[in-house]
């Protein structure tokens, strides 16, 4: 029995189970996107059958499934192998395309694209891992412990240079791209505030075996001022300064809302986030949790406004055809967990859309495609949409996909063909 | 094929320029039936077997003259130290301000009285660089960013806010609207620099993509992938915003694709790493004479907070071999007279040391150009005991006067596509 309710919020249908829970498919297409949606946006899915397991209560229960889910206990690589680093890309490559990998597994990423490090610079892995069990260990907790925490990790050491960097001739690369990009933004701080941060945070170092240690022989023993604030600071009075300055927590909640929504953020709504942020004492999880539960999440504005990026088009591509893209396809797409290009990350995401990308994008499709699934079916294209948990298809892309599958014989070929374009729909490309 | 052959198949469309950051898709590019090369007219129509045979026999020197003029830009990432590019050696303070960074005088390149060039230069100052000192902005920003942008997008003072780039303006200006691609950004994914108004810009990871939508009617399977790719680029939803874009790209990716594969030609080892790969490529697409006016490439690790010795040699070394190596390919292919080279980087690095065997940002630096150029010393040289607020070398050339230089080589009016009225550096360009 599937009852409507109004809420003040949302127009949502109830799963009425008589002593069956979550065991119902969703027979109505608007809820089968919205599932869908939930599943692009708060984990890498949805996998190919993923929307009826797991959407039978609706796109709003699903939301609050997610939100409770635990993080699974991180279990470490193999590594002292030939390749170190590309150990490490593949281990995080198929969790992310497990089909439990779910919300922690999507912060742990979103954290990753904005406190970057790189294998560009850092050599050995287990100060990537290092790096890496920070994100996922604080993905959804106090972002002032992360920021903290991430200051003196050995692998952000070695990348922005704070490990060896002198009191007397200090390194500034650290304090300005932890107040420009991680935590302040622009127009808010002066360069007399990058040298000075940059004093107050000198004196790390980092050991052969990747151990952070702090030198105080190497460490600056006078006042600064800094941001405001004049004395003899240490690191953590440094990061506390930062995390207390008024842009912060509207930087931060921003950077969120664009991972998780993608449309335009009002000031009014930004404002009411970073309060949310502060009054928890720069919680995270308070703050995913509203923006996850706000109508403006499952409306329509926020459907396919976000574009997947090659990592998550290559998850969700292998899913869709049952198969595994070799991680190093990334690189061709211009981007490789583990190995952002600069401390930016990958900052604008309509790069991805361009002519070379799109052009990437088809490469792999068509090269990947002969080796997927096969089976037998009516309507090849609306096999192929499903599979991709596409439920809301354009004309233009069922009529696509319909025209091409039709000029071609046999079912492996017509397999091959619509699935090698869905891939490549602008249902599939955007998320 | 001739190019015309393309128009007639119904691969091109209403598409628009390549989607990135800031751009508009353009909804109308109106086809004509005219097209305005006149190298293209005198090419055979061939069938794809012996394609290859009619591109090789293409591979011979064309005359100057039937030449358009071409400007390659090589984009150094990270911040150039333009310093100990082109170091002043008479310079009373140079080894007191870097002494752990300093070269020897004895092992400059020397090229013009009191100048020389790094030691890695060793084949282009043999050849022939004009060198242009002191080029910056008047108002430095320490944030890559920032002066990326303001590069990219030829805004000296980084508020004239202009929507296209500084390299798309140039294309809008002299470019066939016809064209698949006027300006092409290779190895790297698409630069705003070339985002244009009217004409096609695209960025290419690399070439070898193309060869997906070569035409082959005997082949089922790739023409159904290849309809199916076309059809799913068309008639993109007004109501998601982000799928006109989507289309946008996914056109143009069809549109060079199609006519790449079949012009440019085999690909020749240039050496000097993905650089050299990168202008090899660049050779090609010119030699195509297929409409393409501005190619650029980018270059990166000059951000030499740590090491730099090293890091900086190296880097000019292979930028010695790869560029070398371009400008003899395009000597040989009878380009050499019509192609401008010249090298941007968002800042130099800081006058003095940091204490890490490094060098943190700094702001005015070198600019180097090659080709029709009068080689030699141009612009003026900052004076080292005479550096702004933030111990950086002062601007003498404004990022407007070299951009100036640039469009006056193209023939572009210098007011119509810079704020101000900036004007060429005289005696750089051999016109």
């Amino acid at each position: 029995m599937v009852e409507r309710c109004t809420s003040r919020w949302i127009q949502y249908d109830i799963a009425i189970m008589n002593g069956m829970s979550g065991l119902q498919q969703v027979s109505d297409p608007q809820d089968k996107a919205a599932v869908a949606h939930v599943l692009r946006r708060m984990a890498f899915g949805p996998r190919p059958g993923q929307v009826d397991q797991r959407g039978g209560a609706g796109a709003v229960a699903l939301v609050e499934e997610l939100l409770a889910a635990p993080a699974a206990a991180l279990v470490d690589p193999q590594l002292g192998t030939d390749d170190d680093k590309a150990a490490m890309v593949k281990w995080w490559v198929k969790r992310m395309s497990a089909d439990d990998a779910g919300l922690v597994e999507r912060m742990t990423w979103f954290w990753h694209t904005h406190l970057t490090s790189s294998f560009e610079k850092v050599e050995q892995a287990r100060m990537m891992l290092g790096q890496h069990r920070l994100l996922y260990n604080n993905a959804l907790g106090n972002f002032r412990e992360l920021l903290q925490s991430i200051t003196v990790d050995p692998a952000m050491l070695l990348y922005l240079d704070g490990a060896w960097s002198e009191g007397g001739a200090p390194n500034e690369n650290y304090a300005r791209e932890a107040m420009e990009l991680f935590a302040l933004g622009r127009g808010v701080y002066t360069e007399a505030d990058v040298k000075a941060g940059a004093r107050a945070l000198a004196g790390w170092t980092v050991s052969d075996d990747g151990k952070a240690s702090f030198d105080s022989t190497r460490a600056y023993d006078k006042d600064v001022t800094f941001l405001g604030k004049t004395g003899r600071l240490d690191t953590r009075a440094v990061i506390d300064t930062i995390c207390d300055h008024p842009a912060c927590a509207p930087h931060v909640v921003s950077k969120l809302y664009a991972h998780l929504v993608g449309t335009e953020l009002t000031d009014a709504r930004r404002d009411e986030l970073a309060e949310i942020f502060r009054d928890s004492g720069l919680e995270i999880r308070p703050v995913v949790q509203n923006i996850v539960r706000h109508p403006e999440f499952l409306g329509t504005p926020a459907r396919y406004a976000r574009v997947r990026g090659p990592v998550e088009w290559r998850n969700a591509t292998s899913a869709v055809l049952g198969i595994n893209i070799d991680w190093n396809e990334l690189w061709s797409m211009g981007q490789v967990p583990f190995w952002p290009p600069n401390v930016a990350g990958w900052p604008d995401q309509r790069r991805w859309l361009n002519a070379g990308v799109a052009l990437q994008r088809a490469h792999i499709a068509h090269d990947s495609a002969w080796d997927s699934i096969a089976v037998d079916a009516d309507d090849h294209a609306a096999w192929a949409l499903e599979r991709a948990g596409i439920y809301d298809a354009s004309p233009a892309t069922i009529d696509a996909i319909t025209v091409a599958v039709a000029r071609v014989e046999g079912r492996r070929e017509k397999c091959t063909v619509a699935l090698s374009l869905v891939v490549n729909a602008t249902e599939f490309v955007l998320c | 094929m001739h190019r015309r052959e393309f128009l007639k198949l119904g691969l091109v469309g209403a598409a628009g320029a390549a989607a990135a950051t800031g751009i508009q898709a353009i909804p109308n590019r109106h086809r004509g039936s005219g097209s305005t090369s006149p190298a293209s007219d005198s090419s055979p129509e061939s069938s794809p077997d012996t394609q290859a045979d009619t591109t090789i026999k293409q591979l011979a020197v064309a005359p100057a003259k039937s030449r358009p003029r071409t400007l390659v830009v090589i984009e150094l990432d990270g911040g150039n130290d333009g310093l100990n590019t082109l170091v002043p050696m008479e310079s009373g303070v140079y080894r007191d301000l870097r002494p752990a960074t300093f070269l020897e005088s004895k092992d400059l390149h020397k090229i013009a009285d009191g100048f020389g060039l790094h030691p890695a230069l060793a084949r282009l100052a043999k050849r022939g660089i004009a060198a242009v000192a002191g080029v910056g902005v008047a108002k430095p920003d320490g944030s890559h960013f920032e002066m990326l942008h303001r590069w990219w997008m030829g805004d000296s003072g980084g508020d004239a806010g202009p929507q296209y780039g500084f390299l798309g303006r140039l294309a809008d200006r002299i470019g066939d609207p016809h064209a698949p691609a006027v300006g092409i950004g290779l190895g790297d994914n698409f630069n705003p620099a070339l985002s244009a108004a009217k004409v096609a810009t695209i960025g290419l990871g690399d070439l070898s993509v193309v060869d997906l939508f070569a035409p082959k009617s005997d082949d089922a399977m790739l023409t159904a992938f290849q309809k199916g790719i076309d059809g799913l680029s068309r008639s993109p939803l007004a109501s998601i915003p982000l799928a006109a874009p989507v289309a946008s790209g996914m056109r143009l990716a069809v549109e060079t694709a199609s006519l790449l594969n079949t012009q440019s030609g085999e690909q020749k080892d240039l050496g000097g790493g993905d650089l050299g790969k990168a202008l090899s490529q660049a050779a090609r697409l010119l030699f195509a004479d297929v409409g393409v006016r501005i190619i650029q490439v980018t270059m990166g690790g000059f951000d030499t907070h740590t090491g730099h010795r090293d890091q900086h040699a190296q880097l000019l070394r292979m930028f010695d071999e790869a560029v070398n190596g371009f400008l003899d390919e395009l000597d040989s292919r009878g380009l050499g007279a019509t192609t401008l080279v010249a090298t941007t980087s968002e800042f130099g690095r800081r006058t003095a040391d940091n204490g890490s065997n490094g060098l943190d940002h700094g702001a005015a630096s070198c600019a180097l150009l090659f080709g029709p150029v009068h080689a030699g010393v141009h612009g003026e040289q900052p004076p080292l005991d005479r550096l702004d607020d933030g111990g950086n070398l002062r601007t003498t050339v404004d990022l407007a006067s070299y951009y100036a230089t640039l469009a006056s080589w193209l023939g572009v009016d210098p007011t119509g596509v810079l704020a101000g009225s900036p004007r060429a550096l005289n005696g750089v360009l051999r016109t």
